[in-house]
Order: structure tokens, then C-alpha cells, then sequence
């Protein structure tokens, strides 16, 4: 009996001990990033993290198909992830990275940077001679850090303004607005209350779908950190200031409990009862998947346009920008087959044709400038001004912070405060979250 | 120890193993980890930890300006929702403790929505309180409220909502208390009759003092629960609010400190996160036993036992 129950002991602690061990080690690369990789390569499969999912992840297939005809010892194994950063971000310290992935974060690249997650791409990048110019400029910058490139970009959003040209009409306006003061006269006219003195439309809110206070701050001409991403600059220099109290004339126009009232009857964001979709805002300033939206829900809401966004009184009209955000392809430290990693993302930002069907999918806009000049939605007047924007200069890119995007959340708390009446004083005030900001990057990556 | 017993030792330690290694593993070993992490500067990736001393718990007590917040938060859900929830789940008890017919019945309804679980349960609220469309507004329309209350999207009643959804899945305590309630001898409510006591009498000498214990068990359990309650402030207030908006909104009311932990998580920073984490265990240890040292004055337990 004894003997069979030691026998039995030493498998349960012999299984028990490898599946540990199975689960704490990784096994060593099979390539490096500057390995090279030739047409005859042994076969390898590669796997690939995407965020992408259901319909949107069978149209991205397509992209992933053509690198795999190109290099025909290349096998993908496309892989959705959901909450991607954080699960690779637990694969990476755990040393069991995929081999590439996505990255569609970029408020987070100076983290990933700064806690070593990505692979800069500059050496191979060099050497392959990737020719950078052959993004959109800002959607490049989207992938960079410190001077260095972690992602190599294939998507990104652009924002505008949306408007609907009836309700304009009804105002009085022909023409879409050029300067705020055109926005608050809009605005003005368009507002209409219900019998009981609640609000049953408005002309304009700036954060009718939440805030997009860096999208505003980068409109406005400030930062949210220094060049170096050290530090925390948004109290400097009174830009975003001068946005708040832009902001802040809507919630004395009407009262905070009004607009709180008014927002409780805004519906689902992606759904028939979308707020500016419904008719309760005329005009939105919103990213370009908001243009989709229209022919998703289909009711009303067909006589429509985008321009870009007025900036504050001074810039003049066609000078004003438009942030963007982005995704890119990335290659993970510890990434098993980091050459040939880099043999795929390279060739799917790359690939001209399958990104322009892609995104016109998807409704973003193609990182890679010749994408966007095959784009079919040119001959579309309502996504022209959008794919025009994205190959202007004036599509801007706010940095990132080597902790992190740290102060959306302390902003965004701090901005609802203050258009809710609680900031007496409100360059102090924004001071204070500053020093907050620069307290957590300190504490995060050291003073 | 000889031959025998030593081999005996072994092969007791062996056949634990697969339990012995997963707790070490898996308890043990995160459990030291984040003690070491709570005094260094550490994110998850390929940088290794670095160690700061005291700098995190510093900043915390001094610097981190949602700390107060979120502590005022937790202490009102502990010092206002704790005590509801347990007041409803007495007086539900007590009342399916007198009902004889249908009896089975009423304790199945009272403790189903207990099996939802609590990202269903907020969901469902977040729906049922949305102030347009949802039905309590509808009803408190129909029954001639001009402006009900915005719950989730008012600073004001953002909280109160939340303690509505505690109270709703009150039925795993009530059914504790039930049990207490139904193990009160008989005989001692005849004697207090024969004594010409009334319902207020034989609650205040008989029901309380007996349940007391039980009522102790919830209130340990129930104040953890609350210090730890995370899940419908998330989910309510992440609803309501969209994704643009900071956590705990509208305005920071539903910002409790596990949120606030998860926040510090979420944006990598490990260090600051274990650092709040034995925090929190700190504090639940103190309140748990300052409650546990009140016990000699309200908890009756039979004679000779401590």
C-alpha cells in the first residue's frame, strides 16, 4: 500500500511541479528583430494579437492573407484578443509575448516604451529603408516615442465637426461655422425647450458624448505633456484654460442641472438614439466613425456635413487642426520570431490596396498616404473633408507620457468640477492638477 | 523523529503537494511579492522593480487627492448602506419568520436576485434608474413627480442608487437572520407573554439578544463586503457615465477606494497599487476588530461560553 501511495505522491508533485513550470518559463527566441529574413525562409508561424473582432476581424483578414501569399513560408494564426494591451502586457512580463500584435493605444506608447514592452523598429526600419514620409505625418508621430518607433501605423481616426444642414438652414446659416462665435450664435438659435423649461435640443456641446478634453487642448494649441514626457504642461501657458471657459459659457447658458437633465436623455452612443443622430445636438465635434453612423441607424438624419472644427478666435479658418488617434503594429519584447514578425507587420502597413478596402470597412482612415488616395470614399462629399484632413498638415498628434496618458482621468474629474461650479479659481485649480499629474509620473518613472 | 515517522512526514507532505504548491504559488507567494512591490516603483513589463521606501505610502496619505474622496465614499456606503441593508434584511426576516403558509416561496423569491450576479444586478439598476427612459422614472411620473431623482447621473443620488441595489440583493443575510430567528426558543416568547410583555418587549429581551450572534457574523461580513465593494460602483457609474468620464463618476461619488486601486492598476502603476492594497487590509483589519472588541456589549451568548 505504502509503496503504491509513494508512487502516487511523486506524480501529483511531479505534475503539480511542471505545470508550474510550464506556466513560469518561456522559451527562448528563435529569431531577433535585426535577424534577416530571406525569400527562402523555413516555414514559421507567426502569431498575431489583434483587438479586432466579429465582422471587423474577418475584413482584417484579408490583410494578414496577402502577406502570408507574399511570403509563402509565413503561416499567420490571427489571434482576437479582448482588453489586448492589458492581456499582452501580462504575456509580455510573463515572457510569453505573441509575436506581433497590435497596438491601438497610443496615450500608453510612452509607458510601453518606458517599461521596455515594444521593440524600437528604427534599426530594422533603417536598414529595410522604410521611407517614414510614406505615412500621414501625424499618424507617424502617433507611433513614436523619444524619438524612436515603437508601431508602425496602418489606421487612425480624424475628428470634425458634424452638422446637419436643415437645422443650420433653420438658423439661418448657409454655410457650416468657421469661428466659435459662428457655433454659439448656432447654438443660440437652435435651442429649443420643452413646455416644462427642460431642454429638448441644443445647437452645440462641446462634451455632449463625454469629454475629449486633449482633443480640444490640441485644438486649442497646448499640450498635455512636455516633448520629453516627463512632465505635465496642460496649466502652462493658458490654453486649455481658454478652452474650459469656452466650455463653461454652456453651462451658464443654461445650468449644470439642465444639461445634467439633458444628458440622462441621450441614448446608447451606438445606436439609433445617438444624440446628435436623434436630432438633440445639431452639430458634434466627433471622430470620423460617427460619419457611418447615419446609414447604420437608418433614420433621418441624411442632409449632413463635416469641416473641420473652428479653433479659437484667432487662428484663422483652414490653419485650425484636427487631433487624431491611431492604431499601429508592433513587435513585443520577448517576441519568439521577432524577424519575421517584422517581415509581416512591415508588409500589412504596407499594402496599399487591402488597407484602403480595410478601412473603408472599418470607417477609419489609412495610415499609408497612397491608401488614402485610392480611398473610394473621395468621390463621397461627406468623407472627403475627413480624408483631406488626414493628409493635410493640420491633423496633429498630442505626446504621450512616459507613465502613461496619467492626466485624462484627473482632468477629465477636474473639468466636471469646474463646469458643475465647484472651481472658484480655475488657473489655480488646473495648477493643482498639474503638480498632481507630474506627482504620478514621478512616482511612476522617477523625477 | 524516527525512520518511520520521517518517511510518514514525507509522503504526508507529498500527497499535499498539489495544494501545498498551488497555495504557495498562488496565495502565498503574491501575498509576499506585493509587500515587496508596495515600497518599490513598478509597472508590469521587462523593467526590473525599483525600490523607493515609504515613497508610495506617502503619497498616498499626503498627495493622492482621490484618497479622502474615495475613503468618504466607502464610509458612507458602510455607515448608511450597511445599516439599511441589514434593517430590511431583519425586517423581511422577521416577517417570513411569522408567515406559515407559502413560507418556502416568499424565501425563494426574497433570495433570488442574490444569484444575479453583481455586474448583472448593476446593469439591470442602471437600466431600471436611467432617469429618461427607465421604468422607476416612468413610474414616479405617472404617480405625478415632475423631476424624479437623475440616480446615476446626479452627484446627489448617484449613492443612494447604489445602496438600493445592496438592499435588493439582501437575501443571502436575510436568510442567515431567518435561521437565527427561527432557532429562538418558543418558550422564551411564552414567558415573556406570561409576563405580560408585549411585541416590543419580547423583541428588545428575546429575539435581539438571540440573534444577536447572527447579527454580529453579518455585520463582520457585511463591513468587508463594503470596504471591498467595487463591482456596481464600476459598472453603474461607467454606464451612466460613458467611457470618456473619470472613474466613479458623475463628480467622483461613486469613487471607492477599490476603485481607486483598480485605476492605479489599470494604468500599471503595480508599486502604488500594492501599496493601496495592504492599506486596505490594514483597515479592514482595525474596523473589524474594533467591531469584534463591541461584541462583549451587544452580543449575548449562551452562559459560561466567552
Amino acid at each position: 500500500m505504502t509503496a503504491r501511495f509513494r508512487r502516487l505522491a511523486a506524480v501529483a508533485t511531479a505534475l503539480t511541479g511542471t505545470l508550474l513550470a510550464a506556466a513560469c518559463t518561456s522559451d527562448k527566441p528563435a529569431s531577433g528583430l535585426t535577424d534577416t529574413v530571406t525569400e527562402q525562409h523555413a516555414p514559421t508561424t507567426l502569431e498575431l494579437w489583434t483587438a479586432w473582432s466579429g465582422a471587423e476581424l474577418t475584413a482584417f483578414k484579408p490583410l494578414v492573407a496577402a502577406c502570408e501569399k507574399k511570403y509563402p513560408w509565413m503561416t499567420v494564426n490571427l489571434v482576437p484578443k479582448e482588453e489586448l494591451e492589458k492581456v499582452a502586457l501580462a504575456a509580455i512580463t510573463a515572457g510569453n509575448p505573441p509575436d506581433a500584435m497590435e497596438y491601438r493605444d497610443p496615450g500608453s506608447l510612452g509607458q510601453a516604451a518606458q517599461q521596455k514592452l515594444l521593440q524600437p523598429l528604427d534599426e530594422v526600419a533603417s536598414r529595410d529603408q522604410i521611407d517614414w514620409t510614406q505615412f500621414v505625418p501625424a499618424a507617424e508621430r502617433l507611433s513614436t516615442f523619444g524619438g524612436k518607433h515603437y508601431t508602425i501605423p496602418y489606421a487612425f481616426d480624424v475628428y470634425g465637426l458634424f452638422y446637419d444642414v436643415d437645422l443650420l438652414k433653420e438658423a439661418g446659416f448657409d454655410k457650416p461655422p468657421t469661428t466659435l462665435a459662428e457655433i454659439d450664435a448656432i447654438n443660440a438659435k437652435l435651442t429649443k425647450r420643452n413646455a416644462d423649461g427642460s431642454l429638448a435640443r441644443v445647437g452645440f456641446l462641446p462634451d455632449y458624448a463625454g469629454s475629449y478634453l486633449s482633443n480640444y487642448a490640441a485644438l486649442w494649441g497646448g499640450d498635455i505633456y512636455g516633448a520629453d514626457g516627463k512632465s505635465a504642461v496642460f496649466a502652462t501657458g493658458g490654453k486649455l484654460q481658454a478652452f474650459l471657459e469656452w466650455e463653461k459659457s454652456f453651462y451658464t447658458t443654461y445650468t449644470p442641472q439642465q444639461l445634467r437633465t439633458f444628458k440622462a436623455t441621450f441614448g446608447e452612443f451606438d445606436s439609433a438614439k445617438n444624440p446628435w443622430l436623434a436630432g438633440k445636438v445639431a452639430m458634434a465635434y466627433d471622430g470620423e466613425w460617427l460619419a457611418a453612423y447615419p446609414k447604420r441607424y437608418d433614420g433621418g438624419r441624411k442632409n449632413w456635413g463635416v469641416v473641420p472644427m473652428p479653433g479659437p478666435d484667432g487662428v484663422a479658418t483652414g490653419e485650425n487642426v484636427t487631433p487624431i488617434s491611431g492604431n499601429g503594429l508592433a513587435i513585443p519584447t520577448g517576441s519568439k520570431h521577432a524577424a519575421e514578425a517584422w517581415a509581416l507587420i512591415k508588409c500589412m502597413a504596407t499594402d496599399t490596396t487591402d488597407l484602403a478596402t480595410f478601412n473603408g470597412y472599418v470607417a477609419n482612415i489609412s495610415a499609408l498616404k497612397s491608401a488614402i488616395a485610392l480611398d473610394p470614399r473621395r468621390a463621397d462629399p461627406q468623407w472627403k473633408p475627413f480624408l483631406d484632413l488626414a493628409s493635410s498638415g493640420r491633423a496633429v498628434v498630442l505626446g504621450s507620457s512616459a507613465a502613461g496618458d496619467v492626466a485624462a482621468d484627473p482632468l477629465a474629474a477636474f473639468e466636471e468640477s469646474y463646469l458643475n461650479g465647484k472651481v472658484a479659481d480655475l488657473p489655480a485649480g488646473l495648477t493643482k492638477v498639474q503638480t498632481e499629474v507630474q506627482g504620478q509620473i514621478d512616482g511612476s518613472v522617477g523625477p | 523523529m524516527n525512520r518511520a515517522k520521517g518517511r510518514r512526514a514525507v509522503l504526508v507532505v507529498s500527497m499535499l503537494s498539489p495544494w501545498l504548491i498551488g497555495f504557495a504559488a498562488l496565495t502565498a507567494y503574491p501575498i509576499v511579492i506585493s509587500a515587496y512591490y508596495s515600497f518599490t516603483r513598478y509597472s508590469f513589463g521587462t523593467v526590473d522593480p525599483q525600490w523607493i521606501g515609504w515613497d508610495n505610502y506617502t503619497y498616498l496619505f499626503t498627495k493622492d487627492p482621490n484618497f479622502g474622496h474615495a475613503l468618504r465614499n466607502t464610509l458612507f456606503l458602510a455607515a448608511v448602506g450597511l445599516p439599511l441593508r441589514m434593517l430590511v434584511a431583519f425586517v423581511t426576516a422577521g416577517l417570513l419568520a411569522t408567515k406559515r403558509r407559502g413560507a418556502g416561496i416568499y424565501r425563494v423569491l426574497y433570495y433570488l436576485p442574490t444569484l444575479v450576479p453583481s455586474v448583472a444586478g448593476a446593469l439591470l439598476f442602471t437600466f431600471l434608474l436611467q432617469p429618461e427612459y427607465g421604468p422607476v422614472n416612468r413610474l414616479l411620473h405617472a404617480l405625478g413627480v415632475s423631476h424624479p431623482p437623475l440616480w446615476f447621473f446626479d452627484p446627489n443620488w448617484s449613492k443612494p442608487a447604489l445602496t438600493l441595489i445592496s438592499i435588493w440583493s439582501v437575501g443571502d443575510t436575510m436568510l442567515i437572520l431567518l435561521a437565527g430567528l427561527l432557532n429562538v426558543p418558543r418558550t422564551l416568547y411564552e414567558a415573556v407573554e406570561l409576563d405580560g410583555g408585549g411585541p416590543w418587549t419580547k423583541f428588545r429581551h428575546v429575539t435581539f439578544p438571540m440573534v444577536s450572534p447572527v447579527t454580529f457574523f453579518i455585520l463582520v461580513t457585511g463591513l468587508i463586503g463594503v470596504l471591498q465593494s467595487f463591482d456596481e460602483a464600476y459598472i453603474s457609474s461607467s454606464a451612466a457615465a460613458g467611457p470618456q468620464a473619470p472613474p466613479g463618476a458623475p463628480e467622483g461619488s461613486l469613487l471607492t477606494y477599490p476603485l481607486m486601486q483598480l485605476n492605479a492598476f489599470q494604468h500599471n502603476r503595480v508599486g502604488y497599487a500594492s501599496a493601496m492594497a495592504w492599506v486596505m487590509f490594514l483597515m479592514t483589519l482595525v474596523l473589524t476588530a474594533l467591531v469584534t472588541v463591541s461584541r462583549k456589549r451587544w452580543v449575548h451568548t449562551s452562559a459560561g461560553e466567552a
